[in-house]
């Protein structure tokens, strides 16, 4: 007989799983639809607001040496004189066979402009990822384990202040720091020869990185702070303690991984705001990333450069966003995929 | 006496010597007879090196087209690459470069052009009369204009003869004497083989083409079989930087070797003796303010010579220019070889108000459209703004971003300012006051002057064009649309290994882009 429960009970068990997983594949599938509705919806609306723009790519061409007959004259090689629809659907027919098209300002493809920029920003993305998070993370958890104390009163305080600095301001210090004035140490800008890779000359990307760490740094410190605090208050850790579990073990094993969940979407979010495009802090090193290649086609009404920005940008944040709903998810079991569907 | 006493003084004295000989130019082979060689081997140019400049304004829309380039980085690259018939010097005068010589008929309709011989193309070919046809023919396209096509309208291009490998016979549609003047520069009139691809550009430059990133960086190979005497340098790098910080910081920490026309708020950070020194030009460029004189207030004569009267020169060069200039007088082509410098303005207020008052525009309110396209340029018109209180004028700034400003409505704006490089007087003329010119800001199109123009670049008599030009100026000076409070210098920022460059009049960076002369110590 208490076999027979056993089974029943592990039957009931696999199928509330087999439940739960159908569950979570059904949220995983409406969000990847409702993310490629958001990214058909970004391109018309970046589409439509390079109309409204002032100028246009013939005149970013010409610059002040534009004459009405120069300008007709580049405006029909460009197709810039066709109807709207029909230009957006040479760009949307492109992208879906793959050929996002020429510049429209100095005619190269424009996958050889993008692609480059893009490794270059995923690059610093994960450098910053790995640099930036265990650090912030552990240092999180040192603060919230000596709560109030002077260890943590000191981490916060100088936390709190590199907050308080924007990028620019961080990039500058450090290469006055370390470039220019005090130091003579690194380069304090990183140029990349174009055709060449990043990693070919490694050491230029030490300072984006370390500005681009000290700027993540604060909030996921302090997040980490903050839900370890409240994890460690709580009874089961209260429990935990008294039956005398250790102090790792209590951290790794008991209190951490339920803190984890809020932590996950600020990485996330942090993640967003590298990938989107880290403009101040490529502008301050002269470093070629996506952020100041949107810039640079923004300014030159380069719109296939754009609009291809866009989309990449756009489905990044879509598929983090859908990543860290789903990490969180599964370290949450108490709210099913149901409830996360609802919020 | 008392030196030849003391040997170490002696020494010195005798160093002295040699040394100021030596800038003088004349002391070379003494120094070398004498055997101070370590001495001589620091002031004799030295071959080798690459030479990594910055320029600010990175755009994904610099090109390799000389007859199409806008931002500076793209002259500066024509000069390297490129070269036209006749040349303009670091010095605003004027040489032959491919052709060996250009006459002109008796009544200036038809120019004969001796080439030089022997001139080789970056791919081996030789230039002939056959390429100078092609490159006027590609400017003037009528499907598709370039730069030049307008100042190169009196050429009858459809009718042009090569009478042999060397020589070619341009036809003009009207008399036109001033024809070399009009063409002295790579930039817009660089001569290039037929079939010229500029994604492949191939020059008869002291440099070949070597890569090339919009908006990034360009590199550049020394041309061993040039025709005069090459570059000292092996590769010339171009980086465009889209922040000025960086650029600095870049030259700071010998990332590059020179910052091409430097912001003068980073000038002020660098201090004598250090590593990095500054390269001060002549004055040459010049940013008006334009006052369109079609248009109400500035139709009426008095309005305009009242705001010229208005403005203290001295002060807005010290404010917003940071002293980094020279008083202009309202008329253009400072280095022109027929400027009239008699032409002085000085401030009157109450003259101003006084015409003002004639004029019927007593407390005048005008808008002043404003962009940060050069040093000083949005300073300049806060300075004016300033300054027209005075007078009881009443100026707005409004400032706008340089696309805006280039955009739609550029020549449109009522009261605005502008940006210009030093060219000689007629062919400026061409580019910015005769009507349906490229760049008439001020929508100048007075009859007589017109008249008087014609005349001045149709006859081959210099003295007589002289005479008519300081007849223009004089209407410039009175009438004209342009308020020029100054000529402007610019500064580069060198490495102190950086040598050879001259102080240019011709507002071109880099003394004068000379990528010829320039040497790494």
């Amino acid at each position: 007989m208490e076999v027979c429960v056993a089974i029943v009970t592990t039957q009931e068990k696999s199928s509330g799983t087999a439940k739960a997983q159908h569950q979570l594949l059904r949220f995983a599938v409406r969000r990847v639809c409702l993310g490629a509705l958001t990214l058909f919806a970004v391109c018309v609306v970046v589409f439509l607001a390079t109309q409204v723009l002032p100028g246009d790519a013939a005149q970013a061409v010409l610059g002040r040496s534009a004459t009405p007959a120069r300008l007709q004259e580049i405006r029909t090689q460009l197709h810039l004189d066709q109807p709207l629809m029909m230009q957006f659907w040479t760009w949307v027919s492109g992208i879906l066979t793959g050929d996002p098209g020429r510049s429209l300002v100095n005619g190269t493809q424009v996958s050889d402009f993008v692609y480059p920029r893009v490794i270059n920003s995923a690059v610093l993305l994960l450098l910053t990822s790995v640099v930036s998070f265990p650090v912030s993370i552990i240092l999180g958890v040192v603060a919230a384990l000596y709560a109030g104390r002077f260890m943590d009163t000191g981490i916060s305080i100088v936390a709190l202040s590199l907050a308080a600095l924007p990028e620019f301001v961080v990039g500058i210090l450090l290469i006055l720091l370390l470039s220019t004035s005090v130091f003579h140490l690194l380069p304090a800008v990183s140029l990349v020869p174009p055709g060449s890779s990043v990693l070919q000359n490694p050491i230029i990307l030490v300072m984006p990185v370390l500005t681009l760490s000290v700027v993540c740094f604060p909030y996921l410190f302090r997040m980490t702070r903050a839900s370890v605090i409240e994890v460690l208050g709580s009874e089961y850790i209260e429990m935990a303690r008294l039956k005398g579990v250790s102090t790792p073990r209590l951290i790794f094993v008991h209190a951490l991984p339920n803190a984890l969940a809020p932590v996950v979407q600020v990485i996330a979010l942090t993640l967003a705001y590298l990938a989107g495009g880290v403009v101040l802090v490529e502008f301050v090193f002269g470093y070629p990333g996506v952020g100041q290649g949107l810039l640079d086609s923004i300014v030159a009404r380069d719109i296939p450069v754009i609009q291809l920005i866009v989309l990449l940008l756009a489905a990044v944040y879509v598929l983090l966003n859908l990543t860290a709903d789903l990490i969180a998810v599964l370290l949450t079991p108490k709210m099913s995929a149901h409830q996360w569907q609802s919020t | 006496m008392s030196n030849l006493q003391n040997p170490i003084l002696s020494g010195i004295s005798r160093r002295d010597v040699l040394r100021s000989g030596l800038i003088g130019g004349a002391g070379l082979a003494l120094a070398a007879s004498s055997g101070l060689s370590a001495f001589a081997q620091s002031t004799v140019p030295k071959r080798g090196g690459n030479l990594r400049v910055a320029f600010l304004g990175a755009t994904p829309t610099e090109t390799l087209d000389p007859h199409a380039g806008v931002v500076q980085q793209d002259f500066a690259r024509a000069l390297g690459l490129y070269e036209p018939l006749v040349e303009m010097q670091a010095d605003a005068s004027i040489k032959n470069a491919l052709a060996e010589s250009m006459e002109p008929n008796a009544d200036a309709t038809e120019w004969t052009i001796k080439l030089r011989s022997g001139v080789k193309f970056h791919d081996g070919k030789t230039l002939s009369a056959k390429d100078v046809a092609f490159t006027f023919q590609r400017i003037v396209n009528p499907k598709a204009p370039l730069s030049g096509a307008i100042t190169l309208a009196p050429l009858d291009v459809d009718n042009m003869k090569v009478v042999d490998d060397l020589t070619l016979k341009i036809p003009m549609k009207v008399p036109f004497a001033v024809f070399p003047e009009c063409i002295c520069s790579a930039v817009y009139y660089a001569i290039v083989p037929e079939g010229f691809d500029p994604t492949k550009p191939v020059g008869t430059g002291p440099f070949k083409f070597q890569s090339f990133t919009p908006g990034q960086q360009s590199t550049f190979v020394r041309f061993d079989d040039y025709h005069g005497g090459g570059a000292y340098i092996d590769t010339l790098t171009i980086t465009s930087f889209a922040s000025d910080v960086a650029a600095f910081n870049a030259l700071q920490s010998a990332q590059v070797d020179a910052l091409a026309a430097a912001p003068l708020s980073l000038v002020r950070q660098v201090g004598a003796g250090g590593a990095i020194k500054a390269l001060v030009s002549e004055p040459g460029q010049w940013t008006p303010f334009t006052m369109r004189v079609d248009q109400p207030p500035f139709d009426k004569p008095d309005v305009r010579k009242a705001f010229r009267l208005l403005v203290d020169r001295k002060q807005m060069i010290d404010i917003a220019l940071s002293g980094y200039g020279e008083v202009g007088n309202d008329v253009f082509s400072r280095w022109d070889p027929f400027y009239d410098m008699s032409l002085q303005r000085t401030r009157d207020v109450d003259q101003a108000k006084f015409l003002l008052k004639k004029a019927g525009e007593e407390n005048l309110a005008v808008e002043l459209v404003t962009s940060d396209f050069a040093n000083g340029v949005p300073q300049m018109a806060q300075v004016f703004a300033r300054q027209a209180r005075d007078a009881g004028v009443t100026v707005s700034v409004r400032q706008v971003t340089p696309d805006v400003f280039y955009g739609d409505q550029y020549k449109q704006w009522n009261f605005a300012q502008d940006f210009w490089l030093h060219f000689p007087y007629l062919p400026q003329i061409a580019e910015c006051h005769l009507p349906g010119a490229t760049f008439n800001e001020t929508h100048w199109g007075n009859e007589q002057y017109i008249k008087m123009y014609n005349q001045a670049v149709g006859t081959t008599d210099p003295a007589l064009r002289k005479e008519i030009v300081h007849a223009l100026m004089k209407i410039d000076f009175e009438e004209g649309g342009y308020i020029i409070p100054s000529f402007n210098k610019m500064v580069d920022l060198l490495a102190n290994n950086v040598e050879g460059l001259t102080q240019a009049r011709t507002g071109y960076a880099m003394g004068h882009f000379g990528w010829k002369s320039v040497w790494l110590s």
